[in-house]
């Protein structure tokens, strides 16, 4: 049975050829919305079908992407070795891209801000409101 | 919104880069103890609440920040749900930490893994109360199917 559409609209997903990116550019296809799917250049080739991709890689490009869009999806994924470098050069990007649409931004973040290190950035949030409880020892909540 | 690692969708998960890597071989690899638990994140679903929440935006606050119940399982429970879903029985090896963080000391990416070595030591789970309150039901694939459809796709089984 075919999902009610309920609530559709336009969604740019940064990073539509990454492992997240491309299964949430399906899922939102596949529930009605119209998917705008940003990536590399060259590589608009990897998003999903019915998607329409977009190549860019500066922040303009991805302000200008956005424009017309309900939601963003920072699905954004930088090579682990750059976390430092790009992670939040690209969440800035996508901050930038959402303030210049009105679009609503949905961050997909990871358990991990609880270490002062890299892992930090990637979650790009200083404080986490979800609490990670333990089953039998031990307990990580902030 | 908060998840666990990521699976059941391409590569370059803990699931195929490690845990499975020697299934060939009739080895599994698991990066901790066997009986921690651990968060993962089945994408699909994941990317099913996206949408679902994306859908209710209008109802929240300017920001709102969730956590997502994907599979908190021990490297015990993965282990049978992989025999359950393979029909074999696998020698289960601990990951060798000692080495990465060697390695760690001159690669960018042993460091950056290193980092998450606790994440397998200490146990925890996401809380998904306040997202199940927002949308009333969370998709969530059983986990033998979601292992079973993971593994297929990776074409291990």
């Amino acid at each position: 049975m075919p999902r009610v559409a309920k609530n559709t609209g336009t969604i740019l997903v940064l990073g539509a050829g990454g492992r997240l990116g491309f299964t949430a550019a399906e899922a939102f296809r596949d529930a009605g919305w119209t998917v705008k799917g940003l990536v590399r250049p060259k590589k608009s080739h990897f998003v999903p079908k019915g998607v329409e991709p977009v190549e860019a890689v500066t922040r303009d490009e991805a302000v200008q992407a956005a424009q017309g869009c309900d939601v963003i999806l920072n699905a954004f994924n930088p090579v682990i070795t750059e976390w430092d470098r790009n992670a939040l050069s690209l969440a800035y990007a996508a901050i930038a891209a959402a303030e210049g649409s009105g679009a609503t931004l949905m961050f997909p973040g990871s358990v991990c801000a609880r270490r002062a290190t890299a892992a930090c950035a990637r979650s790009f949030c200083a404080r986490a409101t979800i609490t990670a409880r333990g089953a039998a020892r031990g307990s990580i909540s902030w | 919104m908060r998840a666990g690692d990521y699976y059941g969708a391409g590569r370059g998960s803990w699931l195929d880069l490690v845990v499975t890597k020697d299934i060939n071989r009739t080895r599994l690899t698991y990066p901790g103890p066997s009986d921690v638990m651990h968060e993962w994140t089945y994408l699909p679903d994941f990317a099913d609440t996206l949408v679902t929440l994306a859908g209710k935006r209008v109802e929240f606050a300017p920001f709102e920040s969730f956590g997502f119940p994907g599979h908190a399982i021990t490297g015990a429970e993965l282990v049978k749900a992989i025999e359950a879903v393979t029909n074999k029985t696998y020698n289960v090896r601990r990951m060798s930490w000692w080495m990465l963080k060697t390695v760690g000391q001159l690669s960018t990416v042993g460091r950056e893994l290193s980092e998450l070595e606790y994440l397998w030591r200490v146990p925890h789970r996401i809380s998904g109360d306040k997202l199940k309150a927002a949308l009333g039901d969370v998709p969530h694939t059983p986990l033998d199917r979601a292992v079973g459809r993971s593994l297929r796709a990776l074409g291990l089984t």
